[in-house]
């Protein structure tokens, strides 16, 4: 996984959410990365400013 | 008349390319092939096999395997619409054989998948660690003193087929049964003269999983077999010839696809020793994404077929009800309008969006099996076997890349080095006695816990 703080796999269908709506600072780039990598295109990423 | 029927067949049609995967000049000529299609057009048709669709662009292979008209049937009794399957043209083999969820549509592809998920889930395979590692120890230990080995033969063609035994309960010491036909099926052409003795292989492995599933129903073991002969569809248990297929997908889909992976990423990496040695020395940040490169450079399950099951545009296109359409996962994983410098190996890619298993709710079931057998074997052959060099003499490509893209046989030779463990037929005994105690094979619902290997 690239970005393992971010998200979790469900355990039986390998499905994998976002541990919470807020990403946090540290975790950015790594989070962007995964949307840019997802190949389902299934990570959406909303700014606040 | 309908507004489809202004739009003549040759307009439909006007982007025409001759493709013929299953030629020996496909394999050959794949990249200038590959950049004619994405220059001229994403969508094309062909008059090959009787007439199909190719998908090679990125944005037309997304859509279109996503697309909810899009169908994988494969209807043997004609029961529905005749629709043929997954693949173009129809293989002799398998013709009489729907070839399990790959070849089913919702809702009974979600009904037969939610059975084999918790068997092969990130935290299902995830426990199978320390057992996979062991078998490749055995199949390096079995050559380490020698200093030469075939990488097809000796390695990546034996650890995949033995965790995919384990997983379904069939007996480990059976894996060469399993493995020989279903490796030879993929590169004996179907008008090879040892095409006799492959099919009578076939025969004799199809003939054993009958007789498992016989046996498991009788005395239920725990694996996937057990779960497919347990689940019931409104009530009732599933047909044995789905069962079959099923069975049969998981054994396709888990064993040569794999060593095909393995195998072109260890001569890549015969071929470029500097980026083994960083591949080595940085694999804490680098093996995941260099798994992800290899497996979108070489892209061992290079397409699948599908029929459109309604009238529908996708990506400008007009296709219409029962045409067939071949979905290039080879050729989308080499679009340069998502992956920069798309004919170069780059371990450290980023934003690595690759089609290799497939996309939507067909998208490969065992990825993670693959990924973490890959990852135990390559990471193996670092260790031990540092120096290898494949020797490109003995170094045999499948002839053609139609269905898999994989290799028959990969020699080198290495500085020997010392055993640290038992043989391959020792530790395959060993192995299944812990499979039997510790009862590995059930389901991630029923069993937590990560196999324990003394």
């Amino acid at each position: 996984m690239i970005a393992p703080d971010s998200f979790v796999l469900d355990d039986i269908e390998g499905h994998s959410s976002a541990v919470s709506e807020d990403v946090p600072g540290d975790q950015e780039a790594a989070v962007r990365e995964a949307a840019h990598s997802c190949p389902e295109q299934a990570i959406l990423i909303t700014e606040t400013s | 008349m309908s507004i489809d029927d202004v739009v003549s067949d040759s307009d439909r049609k006007k982007n025409r390319y001759h493709f013929d995967r299953h030629t020996p000049e496909y394999r050959t000529q794949f990249e200038k092939i590959t950049e004619e299609i994405h220059a001229k057009c994403p969508v094309a048709w062909s008059d090959t096999y009787e007439g199909h669709w190719v998908a090679g662009g990125s944005q037309a292979v997304f859509e279109l395997a996503r697309c909810p008209v899009v169908s994988n049937d494969h209807d043997i009794n004609g029961e529905r619409q005749g629709y043929k399957g997954i693949s173009i043209p129809t293989a002799k083999r398998a013709s009489g054989v729907r070839g399990g969820i790959l070849e089913m549509d919702e809702p009974e592809h979600r009904i037969y998948r939610n059975e084999l998920n918790p068997y092969l889930s990130p935290a299902a395979v995830k426990r199978w660690a320390a057992f996979i590692d062991d078998v490749t120890r055995a199949c390096l230990d079995e050559k380490i003193e020698g200093g030469h080995i075939d990488f097809v033969d000796d390695l990546a063609n034996v650890v995949p087929a033995v965790l995919t035994l384990a997983m379904l309960g069939v007996p480990l010491k059976k894996w060469s049964m399993y493995s020989e036909p279903t490796h030879a099926a993929l590169y004996t052409p179907e008008h090879s003269p040892d095409l006799e003795r492959v099919n009578a292989m076939h025969r004799e492995m199809g003939l054993d999983l009958l007789n498992n599933m016989i046996e498991i129903r009788e005395n239920p073991r725990p694996g996937i077999v057990n779960a497919l002969i347990k689940m019931r569809i409104d009530g009732e248990p599933a047909p044995d010839l789905e069962i079959m297929g099923n069975l049969g997908l998981v054994i396709g889909g888990g064993f040569d696809t794999t060593t095909a992976l393995t195998a072109h990423s260890l001569e890549w990496l015969s071929q470029h020793p500097d980026e083994r040695e960083r591949l080595s020395r940085d694999r804490d940040t680098l093996l995941d994404s260099a798994t992800e490169e290899f497996l979108r450079f070489f892209t061992p399950a290079p397409g699948d077929g599908r029929t459109f099951s309604e009238d529908v545009e996708v990506e400008g296109t007009q296709f219409k009800e029962g045409e067939r359409l071949w979905i290039s996962w080879a050729m989308a994983n080499r679009d340069p309008s998502v992956f920069d410098e798309p004919n170069k190996i780059i371990m450290d890619r980023k934003g690595n969006r690759h089609f290799s298993f497939g996309l939507g709710v067909h998208r490969c079931v065992g990825s993670n099996v693959a990924r973490t057998v890959f990852k135990s074997m390559l990471t193996a052959v670092l260790d031990r076997m540092p120096d290898y060099q494949c020797d490109p003499e003995g170094t045999v490509h499948y002839e053609t890349i139609g269905v898999i893209q994989g290799m028959r046989n990969l020699p080198a030779t290495f500085t020997p080095g010392k055993r640290i463990g038992a043989g391959l037929d020792e530790t395959l005994e060993k192995l299944q006695k812990i499979c039997d105690e510790q009862q590995l094979a059930l389901p991630i619902t029923e069993r937590k816990e990560a196999a324990v290997i003394d």
